[in-house]
């Protein structure tokens, strides 16, 4: 059951993506989306974790984007400036927080612990929603590169590349930590 | 070690603002033009808080730029007298404004839609665990209240510190 493929996959699209809009815009916004989509990975998987007490697998693979978030901030910080920083640290909670809140109000909540159908509905729910900020990151993602560059070929192929690759990770993702998932 | 200029070559201030590159002895190395912009002056303080951008459409404003030429990264060069040039330089000069009107209502759409779809879809995240409202009230009361969240603090933003 391994998926090292998807998650080979994912990042060689999200990275092959980043790259392309360093070229179209600069490196402040690719690092900037690039922690975006991360903290969107984590949320999603943090809240696995919360909802899945004992689940090794969503915390592993928690640590490992704070681990890649937390590169990227000091990489940030080093190049433009604690300001800069804060700029992504805010694009982290931003993306990540609500996953976060949810699962902590669903782990929480003894009243949901009797009732496995509906706590299952909105854990899926929570999980689903979590994925369409990707959506929304790659439709800015495709009007910033057009606007900066004027090439809408290449922001396509970078908006294309981000939904894959966070495709494939989800995926991947999917495969590792939540095949027996509720 | 200080880069001389050898006979027969010529140091010119014009090039500096024709070329980002100027040759030097020896060849073929490079020196390198770096320019720092430190200030825009405003003029009658049309670049103060909470401006309106499209009023900025005409205005010419006086711009400073100081600027050090590098030689082989040397702020210095030393001609064959032995004398040595130090290659500081400001130029002063008026820039007009061009405020592309439809790439400016652009950007303000593009950031309005992102703020509002991120902004609702946290309020359905955060709305669909309340376990009081069912999984699609709780949908729903979220994305309306990511909404008005979303509006909230944009209006005030905008109306104390004047952002955008």
């Amino acid at each position: 059951m391994m998926s090292s493929k998807e998650f080979g996959v994912g990042l060689f699209a999200l990275v092959f993506s980043f790259a392309i809009l360093w070229r179209l815009v600069n490196l402040k916004t690719a690092l900037f989306t690039a922690v975006s989509v991360l903290a969107v990975f984590f949320g999603w998987c943090y809240f696995g974790h919360i909802v899945r007490a004992g689940e090794e697998m969503c915390w592993k693979l928690s640590k490992l984007f704070l681990g890649l978030i937390s590169v990227l901030v000091i990489v940030v910080c080093c190049i433009y400036g604690v300001v800069g920083a804060l700029y992504i640290v805010g694009a982290f909670m931003y993306f990540s927080g609500p996953a976060v809140l949810a699962g902590l109000i669903l782990s929480k909540n003894p009243s949901l612990e009797h009732d496995s159908g509906a706590r299952a509905k909105r854990i899926h729910l929570v999980l689903k929603l979590q994925k369409l900020f990707v959506v929304i990151i790659a439709a800015v993602m495709f009007i910033g590169g057009v606007h900066s560059s004027g090439s809408w070929v290449l922001s396509l192929v970078a908006s294309v590349g981000l939904i894959c690759g966070s495709y494939y990770l989800f995926k991947g993702m999917e495969r590792q930590a939540f095949t027996t998932c509720t | 070690m200080m880069t001389r200029l050898t006979h027969g070559q010529r140091w010119y201030e014009g090039i500096l603002f024709r070329s980002w590159t100027v040759n030097v002895a020896p060849y073929p190395q490079h020196g390198r033009i770096k320019l720092e912009f430190h200030d825009t002056l405003s003029t009658s303080g049309v670049l103060g808080k909470g401006i309106k951008l499209l009023e900025l459409n005409g205005v010419t404003v006086p711009v400073q730029a100081n600027f050090t030429v590098l030689v082989n990264n040397k702020p210095v060069v030393v001609d064959s007298h032995g004398r040595e040039w130090y290659l500081d330089y400001t130029a002063h000069t008026d820039v007009k404004i061009v405020v592309d009107g439809g790439k400016v209502a652009e950007d303000i759409a593009t950031d309005l839609v992102a703020n509002v779809a991120v902004d609702a879809i946290s309020g359905a995240v955060v709305g669909s665990a309340v376990p009081v409202v069912g999984t699609a009230g709780g949908l729903a009361i979220g994305l309306v209240v990511g909404l008005c969240t979303n509006f909230g603090i944009g209006y005030a933003l905008h109306h104390w510190l004047g952002w955008p």
